[in-house]
């Protein structure tokens, strides 16, 4: 791998991206970044330099007949250090302490060790659920509440859209004894796989691709972090697998929308036992009644 | 779940050739992307088209999480496979290195018509003529 590089960035049309891109490729360039009509091409660091300068610029007078738009400009070629890349995107994610009893961490990182919190391991990628959104927070800070509520009841849950799986891990870990975690995402699922068995509650937690539809068992607890407008759709089919005395967890809503989410659950089968706004997000814990 | 999109990010990257260097490294380690894992399923998606450039939009979601597609390959890549090049002309202008017919630029225009912002499939040929020559290609019949 070369110790610097050179990234060079210039504003170009939108017909013309493709030429240039593939030129800078063909150069040497390991790819390209496009970003509003302005091309980011990567270069080793080396003599030839000043001859690559040189050639783009040719390039680029060379097919100002084809697309005249194209004017003489200044290239912005800056200097780029070799970083470690493959970590760097790590200083996003640290250990999050979410409500009384969860440590939501990455697998490289080490959660303050406390005898209360229970650990949940994620690693951040291709599922929603990472543990810093606003919505998952409130989802787990519920699935805590629900929980402490039906204390001493055994527990069944469904989570609807599991995602990373974080919310049917934190069931597992709050002594649920059975979870379904339906998401009709198979990367999604593939993901679940990964850290359901990372957090050790393989046994506990069962993942599927079934729709709503395909869900005929009513359980204890229902969380369904999805959207508002996912959530409506599916009102009827979620009213009907939370059993009596149960609680549905349901997020993903814009504050704006919650009064219209909550006119399909309340009144009705469920009275609602706690709202939960954080940013622009809305969560409802509702209790079914008898 | 509830995604809420913080960007999407253009790339343009040699099939099965996704690695923490650039452009990758830096362009999705600035927003918090996994890059292994992007690495691994780019590389496993587009193992099949190696040899050609993959165009793919990444979209990263308020956790950091993300997805991402994978486009058609870039006219340029399907016009040097039709003209049996390795490379464009550096300065097409003045220097020729092919030939393309216009059955070949108007079905390149077909597979490329829906990644196109062209309106219909008469622009987006005059698009792919564009960057026929361009490339330093010659435009046949």
């Amino acid at each position: 791998m070369p110790k610097s590089w050179l990234q060079l960035s210039f504003k170009a049309p939108a017909p013309a991206l493709d030429t240039i891109s593939n030129f800078l490729i063909e150069r040497g360039s390991p790819g390209v970044v496009l970003e509003r009509n302005e091309v980011r091409a990567f270069f080793a660091r080396s003599t030839k330099t000043s001859a690559l300068k040189r050639d783009i610029r040719r390039f680029l007078r060379g097919i100002r007949g084809i697309y005249p738009e194209i004017r003489e400009q200044a290239l912005r070629w800056t200097a780029l250090k070799n970083k470690d890349w493959n970590n760097s995107w790590r200083r996003f994610f640290s250990p999050q302490k979410i409500g009384r009893y969860f440590s939501v961490t990455p697998p490289w990182m080490d959660p303050p060790p406390s005898r209360r919190r229970k650990v949940i391991t994620i690693e951040p990628g291709m599922a929603f659920g990472t543990g810093t959104h606003p919505t998952t927070r409130c989802c787990l800070e519920f699935v805590e509440e629900a929980t402490a509520l039906l204390n001493g009841e055994e527990i069944t849950a469904l989570d609807v859209g599991t995602g990373s799986g974080i919310l049917a891990i934190a069931l597992a870990k709050m002594g649920v004894s059975k979870v379904l975690a339906i998401d009709n995402d198979p990367i999604s699922l593939k993901v679940a796989q990964v850290n359901v068995q990372r957090n050790r509650v393989g046994k506990i937690v069962t993942l599927s691709n079934f729709g709503m539809g395909r869900v005929k068992k009513p359980f204890t607890i229902v969380v369904a972090n999805l959207t508002a407008e996912t959530i409506v759709d599916l009102a009827d089919a979620l009213k009907g697998r939370v059993s009596p005395h149960g609680y549905l967890i349901v997020s993903g809503i814009l504050k704006p929308k919650a009064e219209e989410v909550l006119r399909h659950f309340c009144p009705g089968p469920f009275t609602m036992a706690r709202q939960a706004n954080q940013r622009e997000w809305t969560t409802l814990l509702l209790r079914k009644m008898g | 779940m509830a995604k809420k999109v913080i960007a999407e990010i253009k790339l343009q990257i040699p099939a099965g050739q996704a690695n923490p260097s650039p452009p990758v490294g830096p362009a999705l380690g600035q927003r918090g992307v996994n890059i292994m894992e992007f690495c691994k399923s780019f590389n496993a998606a587009t193992q099949s088209q190696q040899g050609m450039v993959i165009p793919v939009i990444v979209t990263v979601y308020a956790d950091r999480s993300f997805t991402f597609i994978t486009k058609t390959p870039p006219a340029s890549d399907l016009l040097k496979k039709a003209a049996g090049i390795e490379k464009g002309s550096g300065e097409p202008s003045k220097i020729k290195v092919g030939r393309v017919t216009r059955a070949q630029i108007r079905e390149i225009a077909q597979i490329k018509l829906r990644d196109l912002t062209a309106k219909d499939l008469e622009a987006a040929e005059r698009t792919v003529e564009g960057t026929a020559r361009s490339l330093g290609l010659e435009i046949e019949g």
